[in-house]
């Protein structure tokens, strides 16, 4: 099937603004297949989320906040990174590939940067998926 | 090893601060003479170090250069400040330099064996 | 409450030209940041560091304030001591031209005090601009307006210290200002001179309240950093280097010299302003006193309640809440709280753990950061249920 996977991102509300590249769909407009989920914090993420997302289909996940050291409750970001690091419990699980986690540290202005690296996360995954899927089927 | 200019920048960064603390703040720390403590001063005789750092205050534009305003007495005291001024923003600024070539802005996970 | 409703109807126009004020304060330090990012990185970003900036100067202080100390003499006469004139400002004088280094020194001490005001309104505007000042924050805010006067205060003793002429007309100036208090204005002066007039006890008592206040800003501090969690109080090496080096700049550039020695028989009237810590003395010599003691109380005291004035765009803070009977007692959620609003408490009899996580409520920023660290479902923000939050990311996540 060529159906392509989503992207889901998990990002912090003052963080990289990205109220104003959403569509009513909540996806980014012109990446149909990136959804974004808005937290208070992003220390609020659980890797838990992460978790749930990769096992129900997801094709891979970026996690964004602010800028480390500019948390607005002070450290979330510095917790949800050093949690993705396996620094701070509770970690992802061992299971969890972590080449499609992706966790990006952007301030309020910085939306053109989101839209590059997503872009580039969403052709990584989708090259990901392709290697799988050969990989699969040469088995 | 060297990547460019900003390695280049590096280099010149820390050889200015090693100059720096090794040349002009001893130097400024005599009071601009070559009068080392007698203890030391048989071994700097043998480098030339004495001549050397009397030769520097001969130097008019160095002496200007060094020498606070609206000050009579320890000089060499205000000239060290500077020297450590210099010699302090130029490792502050090769670390910075040095620290900004990991991202800051992008975490990616290292695949768990 | 009744009286905050009031005040945002009474004061519509008010609110909105404060409102668009705060708005493009707050792109302004944002852009600020933005550009420092580019050029630095984050990591080295001073304005992620506010609050540490004004912390390390104080160590700077203490150190170089220790060394100062140590020759500093606090008295007036003109005691001789075989041959030699003792005295406050004859000490000072010699620490500045005879002590090796102490001129250095004591350009650090001075200069570090002016950096420190620099940057505590630094770090109180940028609170202010990025609206970390209000409700959960009160405590911080409020300590840091007492933090702030106490530092003025404290510079202005240290001028006083020197005992030249300018030390003797900010004393003078001092005693008529208390002088023209009601009530409490002349036993403040008695404190404040520890007598009637201008003795040997009184350059002690300034030796005394400059370093006892000094000291008594740990004290505050403590207080301003209990309800934060790991607070930023040291920047990274790098930062303290130039703060540090530009101090030292500073001190060749402009080397401290002090003025004449004070002599009580002469009244002097002109001095240089020290725009860090003596800015009320020459306000105080613009305006009548009791403008001056009127408005420099009324600024006081808004600046302090400022918190509470400002009903704006607040988001609503809703506590995060703890399901009794999921709680595990792993005190996760406890450890990350950015603001010490959890509380570990034994768990009720017939729990099968030891403790229990309890939400101190006006305490609670309505973060989530305490969801985020829970691995057994068991704390929640009830706007926000991580429930709700996982089952919209998996259906997301479906490939449809
Ligand atoms: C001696 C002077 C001061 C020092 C050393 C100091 C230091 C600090 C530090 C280290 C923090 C923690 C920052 C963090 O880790 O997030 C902090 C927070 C804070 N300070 Fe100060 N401060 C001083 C004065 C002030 C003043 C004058 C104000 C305002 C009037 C102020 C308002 C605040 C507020 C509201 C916070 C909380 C910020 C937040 O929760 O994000 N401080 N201060
Ligand atoms: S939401 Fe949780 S982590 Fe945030 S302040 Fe409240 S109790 Fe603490
Ligand atoms: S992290 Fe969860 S389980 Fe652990 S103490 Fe807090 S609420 Fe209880």
């Amino acid at each position: 099937m060529a159906d392509k996977k989503t992207v889901i991102t998990l990002v912090c509300e003052r963080a990289a603004d990205l109220n104003s590249l959403l569509d009513k769909n909540e996806s980014i407009v012109g990446m149909p297949d990136v959804h974004v989920v808005k937290f208070p914090c992003s220390g609020m993420i659980q890797p838990l989320m992460i978790e749930a997302a990769l096992k129900a289909g997801a094709g891979g996940v970026i996690v964004c906040g602010c800028q480390i050291g500019d948390c607005y409750y002070r450290e979330g970001n510095k917790m949800i990174r050093d949690r993705l690091l396996g620094e701070r419990p509770p970690g992802l699980k061992k299971a969890v590939d972590r080449r499609r986690v992706m966790a990006l540290w952007l301030s309020r202005m910085q939306k053109q940067r989101f839209l590059s690296e997503a872009k580039e996360f969403v052709t990584q995954m989708a090259k990901l998926d392709q290697e799988e899927s050969t990989a699969k089927a040469a088995s | 090893m060297i990547k460019g200019i900003k390695d280049i920048v590096i280099l010149i960064l820390a050889a200015l601060c090693l100059i720096v603390s090794l040349v002009f703040m001893p130097w400024s720390e005599l009071n601009f003479t070559g009068n080392f403590p007698g203890w030391l001063s048989g071994v700097m005789g043998h480098f030339g170090v004495n001549k050397f750092f009397a030769d520097l205050a001969t130097h008019n534009k160095l002496m200007e250069l060094v020498t606070p305003k609206d000050v009579q007495t320890n000089l060499g005291d205000y000239a060290y400040s500077l020297f450590l001024f210099v010699a302090m923003t130029a490792s502050a600024i090769a670390i910075v330099l040095i620290g900004k070539e990991d991202d800051s802005e992008k975490t990616v996970l290292e695949a768990k064996k | 409450m009744t009286s905050s409703v009031k005040n945002e109807t009474n004061n519509n126009w008010l609110k909105q030209v404060y409102n668009q004020f705060i708005e493009a304060a707050n792109k302004l330090t944002l852009a600020i940041e933005d550009g420092i990012n580019t050029a630095i990185t984050s990591k080295y970003n001073p304005f992620y560091y506010h609050g540490a900036l004004p912390q390390f100067y104080l160590w700077v202080l203490f150190l170089s304030g220790l060394l100062l100390f140590a020759y500093y003499v606090p008295t007036i006469d003109n005691a001789y001591l075989s041959n030699r004139l003792i005295n406050a400002w004859t000490s000072v004088q010699y620490i500045t031209n005879s002590l090796p280094f102490g001129g250095v020194i004591r350009g650090i001490h001075r200069y570090s005090g002016d950096a420190m005001v620099l940057f505590i309104f630094l770090h109180a505007i940028r609170v202010w601009f990025t609206d970390r000042y209000r409700q959960y924050r009160w405590i911080q805010w409020a300590t840091g307006v007492i933090l702030l006067l106490m530092v003025l205060f404290i510079g202005q003793t240290g001028y006083y210290l020197v005992w030249d002429e300018r030390s003797l007309l900010l004393t003078r100036m001092t005693v008529s200002a208390l002088d023209a208090l009601p009530i409490i204005g002349a036993p403040l002066k008695a404190w404040f001179l520890n007598g009637d007039t201008i003795t040997n006890l009184t350059l002690s008592n300034f030796l005394f309240i400059h370093i006892g206040l000094s000291f008594a800003l740990l004290f505050v501090l403590w207080l301003h950093y209990v309800r934060m969690t790991r607070p930023v109080i040291t920047p990274p090496p790098a930062v303290n280097f130039i703060l540090v080096a530009a101090i030292l700049l500073i001190v060749f550039l402009v080397p401290i010299s002090s003025g004449n020695m004070a002599n009580l028989n002469t009244q002097p009237n002109t001095y240089d302003v020290d725009w860090f810590f003596l800015f009320n003395y020459w306000l105080m010599a613009h305006m009548p006193m009791s403008v001056f003691w009127i408005s420099m109380t009324a600024l006081a005291v808004g600046a302090t309640i400022l918190p509470w004035f400002v009903k704006t765009v607040s988001p609503p803070v809703t506590p995060a809440e703890v399901v009794i009977n999921k709680c595990t007692g792993c005190s996760l959620c406890y450890r990350d709280c950015p603001y010490q609003a959890i509380e570990m408490v034994p768990a009720p009899a017939g729990s099968r753990f030891k403790l229990l996580a309890t939400v101190n409520v006006p305490r609670c920023s309505s973060c989530g950061i305490c969801v985020g660290a829970c691995a057994f479902d068991a704390i929640d923000l009830p706007q926000l249920p991580d429930a709700t939050v996982l089952t919209q990311i998996k259906s997301l996540a479906e490939v449809k």
